[in-house]
Parts: C-alpha cells; structure tokens; sequence
C-alpha cells in the first residue's frame, strides 16, 4: 500500500541569504478567498481599534523653566536640539534624545519673546521684551555671555533668522532688518504705526517676510524691494504666522478667533482653508517639513494636529498639568511635536499617536501600511469612523465645543431667518465661510 | 495713465483724493501753488537749465489767459482736450517755447466757484469739509514746497512769454493740430483708475471715462472750470509721476500758448506782472546781472516786460567771436538750435507725495513678488498630484553600477572564481589578451583594410540594433489580426511535408516528430473541447463579450482542426462515437449500426438469463421480489422480451435494405438508446435524459404488455419540432410544484386509474400530443417515455423503426387542444378522483380510454407513474388532460390557461397591506392579566392599563410608506440594525457619486487577492519619511 505524505524539501522553504525574500506560496484563485470586502472590512475595524489602543502621543516633559516657555526654536540640522526661551529671561538649551537642558542661562532681564537658530554653527538668537538681541554659543564653555548683543530703541516682540544669510529680522514697533556684523538695523520696515508681534522668514523664498500686528493685520515684506508689499487686515488678531517649506506662497496663520487660516500670498483676499477645532485663541503654529500638516497650540490648553487640506484637526493632545500653549513646534523629521505652554515645560510627543517608533522589519512594516490603507478605504463606514473620530477630551473642552458649536448653530439659524424674512432685491450676498474673516486688503 | 482723462471732473466728493485747492479767500495763491505744485521737483532741477524754467511759468500763465472770445476759445478747448491725448504721444514735437501761463485768477472764478461749491479740490484746505487726515498733511507740506517755486516763477515769468512770442511762427499752425486725427485718442486708456488711490471709498471719484469728455464739450461754459480742472489734472499726475505727467503738461502748456496766439492779445492780459515792469533799480555790475541781450531786446519790441532772463547765449556770446573753443561752440549749438529743441531740457516729474509713492511701489513689489513666488508653482503642483512623496526630496538616489564597474573591480576572491580565472587564463580569455589580440590583428593590416574592417564592424552594428529595434517594435503589436496574418505567411511561406522530405529527410522526420508531440499535448490538454471549468462556465453563463466568445470559438476551431489532422494523419477506421457525428452518415455506416444491434441483441440476451440468476438468487432473499407474483410477472417478462428479440431479429433481417437510410437525429436517438441500454446494466443508475433514478433494485425485468406498447409508441416518435414543444412543456412543469403531487399520486391509489407509459407522457406534457398517421402515439424526443420497465429491446427497435418511418414519411405534428379539460383541484386528496372522472369524461377520444383500460402493473409501476407525473404534477393549476381533437391554439394562449385561476395580484395586495399593518406604529399593550391584582371572588378588573404608546419613530404610517403610491412594489421599511452598520448615509467628500464610491470600496487590498507588486504598490503611502533624516525646505531649482 502507497501512503501518500505531504513532503516538503527545508530547502525550498530555507533562505539561502539574509537578503532573500521569504518565499510564501500563495493561491491567488479568487474562490479560496471569499468574502473579500467583508474581511478587508474587518480587517480595517480592527486596525482602527488597535490604532486607538495604541495611541500614547505624550513621550517627555522636558522640565527645567521656572516660568513658562513663550518661544522655541528647532535647529535647521540637528534633530536633537531645541532652544527655548521663557516668560523670567531664561534661555534654555535641550537635548531632545536625552530630554534634558543641556545649556542654560538667564539671557534676558525680561521675558524673551523669540529665539531663532540658524545654519551656521551652533548659535542661536533671541529677542527679548528688555530691548536686546542677543547671539549666543551653547558650545563655547569659556564665557556665559552672549557672543553679540544689539540693542533697539523699543521692547522686540518677535525674531525670524533668514534660512541662508547672516541676516535676521526683528518685530516690535516696526520690523527691523539686521545684520550679524552691524550693530544698527540695515533697513527698517513699517506700514502703519501699530505693534508688530511676530515676524517670520520665509524659508523657501527667502526674502519674503511674514509679520503679524496687534491691529489685527498681516503684513507681508519683500527684501528684494525693501518694502511691506500687501497688508491683510482681518476681523481678530493673527497671533502666529508659518510658512509651508514646501509650497512657498503658502502660510498658516493662528488666528483669535480660535481658527487658524491658510493663505495664499498671491491671492490674500480669500483663506484658502480655516481649519477649525480649537475652542480658544490658537496661540502658535508650525508646518510640518513635508508641509502636509500643521501642529498648533492653543489657548484652551491643547496641541491640535491638522491636515493641512482639511478643515477640521485629526487629533488632539492634552494632558492634564498642562496650561496654556504658548509655542509648538514640528520637528524636522516630521515625525515629533514640541509644545511649551504655560506651566514651564517643554512637551515632546509623537507627531502621529500611534506609531510605533524605531526601525520596522519590512513584513511589519508591509503589514502597517496595509492597515492604514484599509483605514483609508473604509474611513466613511460608520463604525469605524465613529472609533476613529473616538477622543477623551478634557471636560472643559468638550463643553466649550458644544457650547461653541450651539452659538454657531444659533448664529446661522438666525442668519437663515432673516434672510427668509428679506426681500429678494435686497437680499445681501452670502459671504463664504472663507472670506468670512477677512476685513480687507490694503495696498 | 492718461493724464488728460486724469482729472476729477464729475469726481468732486473725493476731489482727487484731497483737496488743496481753491476756495475764495485764498484763491489766488493756491492757484499759483498747485499749478507750480505740479513742477515743483522740476523747477527745483532746472536751476541749472534756464529753458526748463520756461515751462514752469508757461504752466502758470496757462490760467492768466483771458476768455475774450469765449464761443471760440471753448470750441478750441474741445479741441485742446483732444489734442492733449494727441500730444501725450508726440512729446518731442513740443517745443518748449510753446510753453504758456495762464492766471488760475482768470481760470476759475466766481461763476464757476459756485458751481464747484461742493468740490473738494486737492490741497483745500477748507477745515468744513470733511478729510482725510493724510490727505491734509499731504496737501500742507506740497503748499510750503511750492511756495518757493513760486518766488522764483513770479521773477522770470514775464520775459519767458515774450521770448516765447518771437518764435510763434516756427509753431503749427492750429488747423492743422485740430485736423490731427483722433485715432490717437482711441489709443488712450478708456478707463483710468489710479492706482494710488485704493481705500473704498475714493475708488469710485477715480474711474474717469468717456462720459467726462462727453461732458466737456456739452457745456461750453464750464470752459474755465474745466481750465481748473486740467490744473487739477495735474496735482494727480504728481501722483502718477513720470514722463506721462511731463509731456501732458507740455502739451497743455502748448495748446495754451497756440490759443493766445491766435487770439494776438497776449500782451493785454498781464495785469498782475505790471507791477513788475515798473521796478527801476539799478542792477549791479556782476555775473548775475548779465544783459540778456536779445530777449530783452525782443520783449522791448513787443513791450511785454522789462524782465531780463538769462539766456545762454548771454553767458557765450563772448566766445562766439574769439578762435578756439569750437567744441563748445558746436555744443552751444546743439543746446540752441535744431528742430528738438525742447528735447534736451525736458523736466523731470515732482516727486508724488510719499504716501502715494510707497502705495504704487509697494504694489509693483507685490506684483514683482507675486511673479517670483509664482515660479514655485509648478513643483508646488507636481507634489501636491504626487501619488507618492519620499522625504527628503532631493535625496539622491543610489547609482546602480554598471557592468563594465563591477568587472573593472572584480577580484577573484573564493576558490571556484579563482579556479575559474585560471582556466581562463590558460585558454587566453583574459579580456586584456583579447584586447592585445585585437591590436595585434589590426596591426597586421593596412590602414584600408582596417577602416574597412571598421566600417564593416560599424554597419553591422546598425544593422543589428536596427533589427534589435525592428524586433521590439513588432513583438510589441498586440493586434491579433496582425498575428494572424503573420502566422498564416509564416504557414504558407513553410515548406509542405513532402517538399522538406524531398529535401531534408532527417528534417523532415524531425518537424513531424514534434508536430506529433505537439498535437499530443493538445490532446491531453483537452482544451479544445470545451470541457474546461473555464469554457463551462463561460457557456453557461452566457458571457457574451466578445473576448472570451472568441476565444470559445478558437477553441472549438483547434478541437476541429485537431481532429481532422488526427484524421488526416492516422488513417485508422476506429473512430469514436463524437467523431462520428461530424461525419456524414452512409450506408456503411448503417450498416455498421445494424450489427452494432445484432451485437447488442446478443448482449441483451445475455443479461437476460443473467437477469434470470439474479431473481434467483433474488428468491433467496426478502423482499417485493421475492414473492410469488413478482417472479411471475417478471417470467412473463422474460418470455416477452425473448419474443419481442426473436421478432425483432427477424423485422431486421426483413428490411435490412430499407435501414440504409438514417438521419442524424435518429443516430442520435440511437446512440441514446445505447447509452440506455448500457445503463439497464447497471442497478440504481439514471436511466435517459428524464434523468430519473431507478428505485429498486437493479432492474430487471419489465417487459409487458405495456412496454411492447411503449415500443410501438416510440416507434413513432420523432424530431425537432417536438423536442422544442416538449422542452416548453418542461418549463411549464417546472413552475408548478411537483412534489405535492407525488404524495398525491401515492396517496390517492392514482396507480389504478392513471395511465402508465405512453399515457404517462400525456400528462407529462397534456398540451402536447402529437398524432401521426392516425396512429394514437406518443411522441417524445427525450426518452422520457423510455420507463425503466421498457426494455433494451424496444429501444433498439424504436431506434431502428424510427429510422424507417423517417424515411418514409414527413412527420406532421399537431398540438390537439379541444381535448383538454380543465379540472380545479382545491382538494388533493380528490385528484386521482378527478383524473378518473376527467378520463372518463372525455369520451370522444379513443386515446384516452385506451389509456385508461392500459393501466397495468404493480406496486413499483405506480411509484414510477407517480414520479413521472410529477412532470405534469400541480397543485394549484389545472390539469391538462388530453383528448384527441384536431384543433390548435397557441403557446401563449395555453399558457394563459394554465394560470387562469392563479390569483397572484390580490395576493400580493394581500401580502402589502399585512407588511404595511405589520410595521405600521402601534401602541402595544403591556398589562399582564392576573399580575399585580387581586383574583377570586369578587376581584375588581384592574384600571390602570399600562399601554405603551407607538413613540414618533417607531414604525412607519400607512401613508407614509415609500411603496404607498407604487401599486407594483413593496419596499420594506424596516431598518436593520446590522446593515446599518456598514452603510454611509451621504457620499463621502472626495467623491461624486454612490458608484465612484462603491467603486473604491470593490477592488480588495490585501495579499491574498493581489500579486506582491500590486500590494506593494497599492498600500504604499503617499508620504514617506525617514527615521532621523531631516527634511529641508525646498530649495528653488530655479535659482
């Protein structure tokens, strides 16, 4: 009698080098895999489940301010390091693989508004409401004073570096154009007489300048001509401004009125986006490198992260002993968040909750985009939609958001009406939700 | 920007944006301020250049001109406006001494204050209009400027006229300006808006258009006013800056000038210089009082004024009589004379007011940066359509080496590519040693011969890459058509098998070989037959693209093909029965069947008696066979069969000749009849295409009374027509239920009255009798008829008889109607009852009554009757039975019969308004009787009934149900829960519609559905990133 035995040589089923794939034998007749949309299904279900599970954003808080940290600033080539400035003149230096200061000093006799890093070397800038900029070398042991110190006539509100040149910019009562080697400002550049609080270089088109006034306007500069080009005016203050590093008319603006705005810099009499979400002023924002997302930090004690093409967040971080967040920041690898708020640390988290950090074998890594493909896929089926949207939030913000989202509701039912109970002729135009905030452009 | 269409005209509220002009008390001055106001930068840059000076003053003289002839002078205003357009665009013509003043006094007086009551001019400053704060400062800081020009003006105004007089003639005639043509004009912006001025609200007093031409030259009074106007003209076009506002107010000043011309009177006007003319002091002897010479030698002629002006002739005229300095004589020259003379000493534009100025540059640097940032669109574009983005951009990507570099760096490292490099150094291999060979060989040969060699080389290299590209391009076709041509030329350009034997024996013996094998392979492949899983499926589905129809054809076309090769090739007689189909049938072939039978008779005999062993031992056991009158009834059988065989035999032997004719159908039939044959050998098998199991045991037996009658009945049977009835009849029967039937059929003892056989296929198809040749017979196309109790002998002789009676006769079939009676049938149980009856009540047909006198057989027969009456079998339907009439009616018109009682409508009203009742909303009562009260004696009923209330969404109205309207439809309005699950209530947003969506969901992602690649490139992210790599900002490229 022959007895049949299923045999198979190790041979077929050994690698003979590392490199070699793993040879899976696999039946693609499509009747031994039925059901195929009912398991992908599943299979997306799941992915979101774990996904949530695994959501831990928070990785470090990196304590040493004694006030809070009002300013950061990412090094244009190290990952690791982070500047910090805080509300008592305090100048911190990090180590974020580390987490932990790794230079400090009391830069300022008051409350430092900006610092900026820069390309060359290892210093840094920043400004402070005490009238100085300052140029310091965490790596020069010997000295504890800054390498330069310029002095301006009024409080500086703001510091931008520009991405190649020795060459900065500073906001106060005007934007003031310095360089390294003068003492004086090179250029100074105004339109109209009201504080100046935040300046920002653009580091794509690099002679481009974006700054913010506390009359609620957003100026745009161009050094080439020397000279503002276009003044946004909107219906709240702008407290924070970023330009997209890789689209470079592109730019974020955090907005008071708890929205963050897009803009086009050619076309500055419409938003391009407004994200929405946050439930009070967003106080900062930054791009992500890829220029896909933005972070932003809030008044209402949270870091918010946003597609940058949609308009509402796709997550949101918080924590309980955190206060309000003064300054965020994406690091250049796209890959973590840096927020310092009020209570004087500096919050490092993941950019995307979930991920998991580290180097990926390719099956895991095969098997993770799979998954986020079918999340992708089945993103509009109910359930999975509803666990994916799924987030704990503090009790004050979500009653803030429904509160927030009642009045909203009220507004436009209100509007509705009176336009019901207008005539036609002079029934007004309706203003899209993009232009809503927008007082004008001047010229 | 036009200058001439410039000026506020109709635009008084904003009045050019300010108002630094007239009001009453301060006339005068302001008037000389502003028209100065408008060279003030020119003035202060022609101190070097005295002509230049002319102009500033003409521009103020333009206002002293006195309107004697006002009729006359308004027309040539019209004209003047015209010809302002004209001369924007012929500056150099103008020439400077055309230059002229005119009085603002003059120019706008008390009339025209009236008029103008409510104009804000630029640089008023009337505190009781209401401006803008800029606007002010503006106009205050350009009065303080132009003051000072005006002090210089007053001094030189005078001589300038008069030097200007002297020349008149050289000047152009007026006519010939007012004949310009006014294309010209056409050429100026229609629309102006300066760009200055923006805020919303002024925007509007700076659009000019036609219409204020239009109005000029409608109210002639407004002349003066309009002077004014122009003058205010030109406070904007300090705005605009430029030549633009140079070379209109040239080309004003001229028009000015030519007018005082041709009114000869401009000496009388000059009150306010007068006053000038009576200075008498005694000028000091110093450079700065120099003589000017000639002018005031032709203003004392015309006595305009007493004015001295520098000229340069003044400061040269030394030098004309002494040699020497002939360059600067020539240069004198050119500065004095020639036609362009005013060229040279063109002013430059006053510097706009810093505000406006910053306005207009900062929107040329907008624009500037707006094309700069512009340049990033595309790669902004690219990205953003990007499937998939790798950061870093402009990583570089890893260089893949080459060949040549990896054998350039090859060093022979284990044993085995050591030991292969020293083989190939022995054999001379080395690729250095080629090389050298190569050397060598060349340098044996003449230089000719070497580019010859070369040139060889070289074509053959194109030669080749040619055919290489030739052959790409051709293997790429994917034209089918094309490959079939092909293959047909490459057929006919092959050799035949005798010309490459004639040729190449070996060759020959070789190809066929392999076309052997070749044809081998198909075989066993059995593609060609239409047996695959694949070709099934496609058949049966009836896909009907035309791919895969075309790809069943080729099919079909190879199995052909093949076959006749095999024919071809082997000329073996042995053919199997498939193939025979595809041949003609012959005598032979008859003849053949006819043994065939004769063979099968023999085999039929044997099965006999085995048959015979079997109910012997079959006596053995237990059983229904086992008893008496079964072992009789099956001896009786035996014998019948034996001398139906003899019978047979003995026909065959009778009309041997007469079989010689046959056609396909009946071969088939008689293949079929085999096919049975075979399967009365085996117990328990179908048996026909009825398809029916036998039940029992293996079958022996039954030949009767009734199966020899059987096989009179399929003696007659015939064709096409009726297998085509029958097949419709099958339908039918398959609409009513069968099953019902059968236990009917048992139950009701339906084996005593109903007919079997031939009667059974009556009421298998009642509609469908055939009658032929008066012979009362069924005919069946199927073997239906073929019962399991007619034997192999009938069979054969059907096949046989069938065979003749087609050749003798045509076969008319005809459906016989009028026979058929409908029975209501409420009560199964009363069926058999009623078959007896129906039978009986149709007299008229022998048939019938031959049917019911052939009932016979036992208790299995009945069994096998009532199976085949499930064909017929219904419940609810009519039975059919069949009495034999000649009448015809049609398909549709039995059929319509057939469901005459089957009232489907009113049911499904009936299922509509229970599924409508059933989810309407209702108030459900909850008390449970007995619970929570008192029982027994004189227990009262309890009051509180607790009833819970339908809740507004439970259910759904009656009327307002989806299917209320639809008479057709019933849509269930109940939601499930569980679908609810999966379903998307609206699309979702990158989407357009339900099917774009859907179509996103369909195709799957994962492995087992998709090839690697595909799953690599399917699930790949838009965006990757690298751990730890920083992402710079995008550099320009462009840079």
């Amino acid at each position: 009698m022959k007895v049949k035995v299923l045999s198979r040589s190790v041979e077929d089923a050994t690698r003979q080098r590392s490199n070699d794939i793993h040879k899976i034998q696999r039946n693609l007749d499509p009747t031994l895999h039925p059901f195929e949309k009912a398991r992908e299904y599943t299979r997306a279900l799941n992915a979101t489940k774990v996904e949530r599970m695994f959501a831990k954003p928070f990785v470090g808080a990196l304590s040493g301010h004694v006030d809070g940290v009002y300013c950061m600033a990412k090094h244009p080539k190290k990952l690791d390091w982070l500047v910090s400035g805080g509300g008592d003149g305090d100048l911190r230096l990090w180590s974020l693989s580390e987490q932990k200061s790794i230079w400090s000093t009391v830069g300022h006799k008051a409350m430092v508004t900006g610092v900026s890093s820069f390309l060359e070397g290892n210093r840094f800038l920043s400004c402070s409401n005490d009238r100085t900029v300052k140029i310091w070398d965490p790596t020069d042991n010997s000295t504890s004073l800054p390498t330069a110190t310029y002095t301006g006539k009024n409080a500086f509100s703001g510091i931008s570096h520009h991405r190649s040149d020795n060459m900065f910019a500073t906001s106060g009562s005007a934007i003031d154009i310095w360089d390294h080697d003068r003492a004086e400002p090179v250029q100074t550049l105004n339109w109209g007489v009201d504080t100046i609080n935040t300046v920002k270089f653009n580091q794509t088109e690099t002679s481009i300048i974006a700054s913010t006034g506390s009359d609620r306007t957003i100026i745009l500069y161009d050094l080439r001509t020397s000279q503002p080009i276009t003044k946004l005016i909107l219906a709240m203050r702008t407290n924070a401004i970023a330009w997209n590093p890789m689209e470079a008319f592109n730019f974020m603006a955090a907005n008071e009125d708890h929205n963050i705005y897009a803009f086009d810099m050619r076309k500055m009499d419409k938003a391009q986006n407004v994200l929405k979400d946050h439930v009070s002023a967003v106080m900062s924002v930054d791009y992500s490198p890829t220029g896909e997302e933005i972070v932003t930090g809030g008044y209402d004690r949270t870091i918010r992260l946003y597609n940058a093409r949609q308009g509402h967040s796709r997550d949101i971080y918080h924590t309980n002993r955190m206060q309000r967040v003064f300054s965020v920041i994406y690091t250049m690898d796209n890959k973590y968040v840096l927020s310092g708020s009020d209570d004087g640390n500096v919050r490092l988290w993941k950019a995307r909750a979930s991920e998991k950090m580290g180097v990926r074998d390719y099956r895991e890594r095969a098997h993770l985009e799979y998954a986020e493909k079918l999340k992708e896929k089945f993103a509009h089926v109910p359930e999975i939609r509803r666990i994916n949207r799924h987030r704990n939030v503090p009790k004050a913000i979500k009653t803030a958001t429904q509160r927030k989202s009642i009045m909203i509701n009220s507004r436009k039912v209100k509007e509705e009406n009176v336009r019901k109970h207008t005539k036609k002729e002079s029934l007004p135009d309706r203003i899209p939700e993009r232009k809503k905030a927008i007082v004008g452009v001047k010229k | 920007m036009a200058p001439g269409r410039a000026g506020p005209g109709k635009g008084g509220r904003g009045g050019a944006g300010g108002s630094n002009n007239n009001n009453n008390n301060n006339r005068k001055p302001q008037a000389n301020n502003h028209s100065r106001k408008a060279r003030g930068a020119a003035a202060a840059a022609s101190a070097s250049a005295n002509k230049s000076n002319k102009s500033v003053k003409s521009l103020a003289n333009v206002y002293s001109v006195e309107d004697e002839d006002e009729s006359k002078s308004s027309r040539r205003r019209k004209q003047y406006l015209d010809e302002v357009d004209n001369y924007e665009y012929n500056v150099d013509e103008i020439e400077d001494e055309d230059d002229e003043e005119i009085d603002s006094d003059e120019a706008f007086d008390e009339e025209d204050e009236e008029k103008y009551e409510n104009f804000q001019f630029y640089g008023s400053k009337d505190a009781g209009k209401p401006k803008k704060s800029k606007k002010t400062d503006k106009g205050k800081g350009k009065k303080v400027d132009s003051e000072d020009e005006d002090m210089m003006d007053q001094s030189e105004s005078e001589e300038e006229e008069e030097s200007e007089e002297e020349e008149g003639a050289e000047y152009m005639d007026i006519s010939e300006m007012l004949d310009q043509p006014e294309e010209e004009e056409v050429a100026l912006p229609k629309k102006v808006k300066l760009a200055g001025f923006n805020d919303s609200e002024s925007e509007d007093d700076f659009k000019f258009g036609d219409d204020d031409d239009e109005e000029e030259e409608d109210d002639e009074e407004d002349e003066d006013d309009e002077e004014e106007d122009e003058a205010e003209d030109m406070d904007e076009d300090e705005e605009e800056g430029g030549k633009d506002l140079t070379s209109f107010i040239d080309s004003l000043e001229t028009s000015t000038k030519k007018r005082k011309q041709d009114d000869g009177s401009a000496s009388t006007t000059k009150k306010a210089r007068k006053n000038l003319r009576e200075r008498t002091e005694a000028y000091d002897e110093s450079e700065y009082n120099l003589q000017a010479h000639r002018s005031s030698a032709a203003h004392s002629a015309t006595g305009v004024s007493n004015k001295k002006k520098l000229d340069i002739l003044d400061l040269v005229s030394t030098i004309q009589n002494e040699a020497g300095f002939s360059s600067l004589k020539k240069g004198v020259q050119a500065l004095e004379s020639g036609p362009n003379k005013g060229k040279s000493v063109e002013t430059l534009a006053a510097p706009l007011p810093k505000i406006v100025q910053d306005r207009l540059n900062r929107q040329a640097a907008y624009d500037e940066s707006k094309k700069e940032v512009s340049k990033w669109l595309p790669i902004v574009q690219k990205n953003r359509q990007a499937d998939h983005l790798a950061f870093p951009l402009n990583a570089p990507a890893p260089v893949a080496p080459s060949n040549a570099a990896l054998a350039s760096k090859f060093d022979a490292s284990t044993e085995m590519e050591k030991e292969v490099e020293k083989v190939l150094i022995e054999g001379g291999m080395q690729e250095k040693k080629l090389m050298e060979f190569e050397e060598l060989a060349l340098n044996k040969m003449s230089t000719e011969e070497v580019e010859k060699r070369r040139a060889e080389l070289r074509q053959m290299r194109d030669l080749m890459f040619r055919d290489e590209l030739r052959a790409k391009r051709v293997s790429k076709i994917k034209s089918k058509l094309y490959r079939k041509i092909k293959k047909k030329e490459r057929e006919r350009n092959a050799l035949t098998e005798e010309e490459m034997r004639e040729l190449d024996p070996e060759q020959a013996h070789e190809e066929r070989l392999f076309a052997e094998q070749q044809r081998a392979q198909e075989r066993m492949t059995l593609k060609h037959k239409n047996t695959g899983k694949w070709a099934k499926d496609q058949l049966k589905h009836g896909n009907f693209d035309p791919e895969s129809r075309q790809a069943i054809t080729e099919q079909i076309e190879r199995g052909d093909r093949l076959r006749r090769k095999i024919q071809g090739v082997d000329s073996d007689e042995e053919q199997s029965g498939g193939e025979s189909e595809y041949s003609d049938l012959d005598d032979d072939d008859v003849e053949g069947i006819k043994n065939r039978a004769f063979d099968e008779l023999a085999a039929v005999e044997d099965q006999l008696s085995k048959a015979e062993d079997a109910a012997k031992e079959a006596k053995v056991g237990k059983g229904v066979f086992a008893m008496k009158f079964m072992q009789d009834a099956a001896k009786r059988n035996k014998l019948q069969a034996q001398a139906q065989a003899e019978e047979f035999r003995k026909e065959m032997m009778d009309e041997e000749e007469e079989a010689a004719k046959s056609s396909e159908d009946e071969w088939q039939s008689s293949k079929k009849g085999k096919k049975n044959k075979k399967n009365v050998a085996e117990p328990g098998t179908v048996i026909g295409a009825g398809g029916r199991m036998v039940f029992g045991s293996g079958v022996e037996v039954p030949e009767s009374k009734d199966a020899s009658g059987k096989a009179k009945a399929v003696k007659m049977n015939s064709g096409g027509q009726i297998q085509k009835v029958a097949l419709s009849g099958g339908h039918s029967t398959k609409v009513e239920g069968p099953v019902n039937v059968k236990v009917a059929g048992m139950k009701s003892g339906l084996s005593a009255t109903a007919p079997e056989g031939d009667s059974d296929d009556g009421s298998a198809n009642p509609w469908l009798k055939t009658e032929k040749h008066g012979q009362g017979k069924i005919a069946r196309k199927n073997d239906k008829g073929m019962t399991k109790d007619s034997s192999k002998v009938d069979k054969l002789q059907a096949k046989i008889k069938k065979q003749k009676a087609e050749a003798e006769s045509d076969d008319e079939v005809q459906i016989d109607t009028s026979s058929f009676l409908t029975l209501s049938k409420d009560n199964q149980k009363e069926r058999g009852l009623h078959k007896d009856e129906s039978a009986s009540k149709a007299p008229s047909t022998k048939a019938s009554s031959q049917q019911a006198k052939n009932v016979k057989g036992g208790a299995k027969e009945e069994v096998s009757v009532a199976n085949d009456d499930d064909d017929s079998g219904d419940e609810a339907e009519p039975v059919m039975v069949h009495a034999k009439t000649t009448a015809a009616l049609s398909q549709r018109d039995l059929v319509a019969r057939a469901f005459a009682n089957d009232n489907v409508v009113s049911e499904f009203e009936r299922e509509k308004m229970e599924t409508a009742e059933a989810e309407k909303p209702k108030d459900i009562d909850m008390t449970l009787p007995g619970w929570g009260s008192w029982g027994g004696k004189g227990a009262k009923k309890k009051k509180n009934v607790v009833v819970k209330k339908a809740q507004p969404g439970d259910g759904v109205e009656i009327s307002k149900r989806k299917d209320a309207k639809l008479a057709h439809v019933i849509i269930n309005e109940k939601r499930d829960k569980k679908a609810a699950a999966y379903a998307v209530n609206k699309i979702p947003h990158p989407f357009t519609s339900w099917a774009q969506y859907e179509d996103s969901l369909r195709a799957p992602v994962g492995k087992e559905w998709n090839t690697n690649a595909t799953f690599q490139q399917m699930t790949l992210p838009r965006i990757t990133t690298k751990l730890g790599k920083i992402i710079d900002p995008l550099t320009a490229p462009f840079k």
